[in-house]
């Protein structure tokens, strides 16, 4: 996959502001204007596998995603099996419609 | 009862199907859920919400709001003062904004509510609003361990201070989980520019004390992390001699 071209794509989605793509051992691939210093790629995998966790644990549903705000920022954790995007976005982007979008995205890529 | 009272106040939201509140140890403290979650399943799930939020607390701190968004469900997490999480479980259709809003008044209420689970054992003769709450006031991060604790050599044993680093990691990962804690020292490490093929004194003391001032002092106690990781320095030939 050209993960380079993965987080230009969807850095180029209306709202976003910068992308960090992760492999499933939180090593970061990818980054396109993100305001993060370190850490994003291996935090975004860990929060994600315990949303699936708590989703299978409370009855929640399928395909979550995680949105968080830090101070002024916007973030939105979405995955599949292997690739996890952090995009931190401007309000008003709706991170439902980003989530999909990238979803699209990461499946076009694979 | 104020907390009880907090809970029920959320559930009355329609679409909002229970509220817990939980400390950032993962810990239930109090819970308003349906009864058709076992008690075991609802420490689990608040264990990794805990663990969920400092895993992105280790990297910002102003971590304000978390959503765990799902295709049947909401989880909507926050913050109450600095040691403890409310979230509630919703339905999709539920008016996102009210539930937020609500959630957002009971965690400020909650934050002066004191809880005994988070009482500072190291206090004689009662403790202050702000100690047993974790209310919102942060104090700056301050030198606890003390500039006399580390060795005066500039240059530092790398295997020692790599020793001494998986040392806290697996502290913290006992009551963290060792993916979050590994996550806390690395981000402290880098943090503060910490070389690790050759570590200097006053960049090792920057991320010693932020990790003793957060994530230690969370899962410790701050005498207890204090007294533990001075020990911790002797015993690798970290600490200053004549200590």
């Amino acid at each position: 996959m050209e993960y380079g071209l993965l987080a230009k794509h969807i850095r180029a989605l209306e709202g976003v502001t910068g992308v960090t793509v992760a492999d499933a051992e939180g090593r970061c691939l990818a980054r396109e204007d993100c305001s993060y210093p370190g850490g994003l790629a291996a935090a975004t995998v860990l929060v994600m596998n315990h949303a699936a966790q708590l989703a299978e644990m409370l009855g929640l549903g399928e395909s979550p995603h995680v949105d968080f705000v830090c101070g002024l920022t916007r973030v939105a954790l979405i995955g599949n099996a292997n690739t996890f995007v952090a995009i931190e976005y401007a309000w008003p982007a709706d991170s439902d419609r980003l989530a999909a979008e990238t979803v699209g995205l990461l499946a076009a890529y694979r | 009862m104020m907390v009880q009272e907090q809970l029920a106040q959320l559930n009355k939201i329609s679409g909002v199907l229970g509220a817990c509140l939980c400390s950032r140890d993962g810990k239930v403290l109090a819970c308003n859920m349906p009864e058709i979650y076992e008690p075991e399943t609802l420490e689990l799930a608040a264990r990794l919400i805990a663990e969920a939020f400092m895993g992105i607390e280790s990297i910002r701190e102003d971590v304000s709001e978390m959503d765990f968004i799902y295709q049947d469900y909401l989880c909507i997490v926050r913050p109450v003062g600095d040691a403890r999480l409310l979230y509630v479980i919703c339905e999709p259709e539920v008016k996102t904004p009210i539930v937020k809003l609500s959630l957002n008044v009971a965690a400020k209420k909650l934050a002066f509510v004191p809880m005994p689970e988070t009482v500072d054992e190291g206090s004689a003769g009662g403790t202050s609003a702000q100690q047993v709450s974790g209310a919102p006031t942060r104090k700056p991060p301050d030198d606890s361990l003390g500039h006399q604790a580390l060795t005066d050599s500039e240059t530092l044993d790398p295997a020692a201070v790599t020793t001494v680093m998986k040392a806290i990691q697996d502290q913290l990962g006992q009551s963290m989980g060792e993916s979050v804690g590994k996550i806390i020292v690395d981000t402290a490490l880098d943090a503060s520019g910490v070389n690790r093929e050759a570590p200097g004194r006053t960049e090792l003391r920057i991320a010693l004390n932020e990790l003793l001032n957060k994530a230690l002092a969370n899962v410790m106690g701050k005498p207890e992390a204090v007294r533990w990781l001075n020990e911790l320095l002797e015993r690798h030939g970290l600490a200053r001699k004549g200590q």
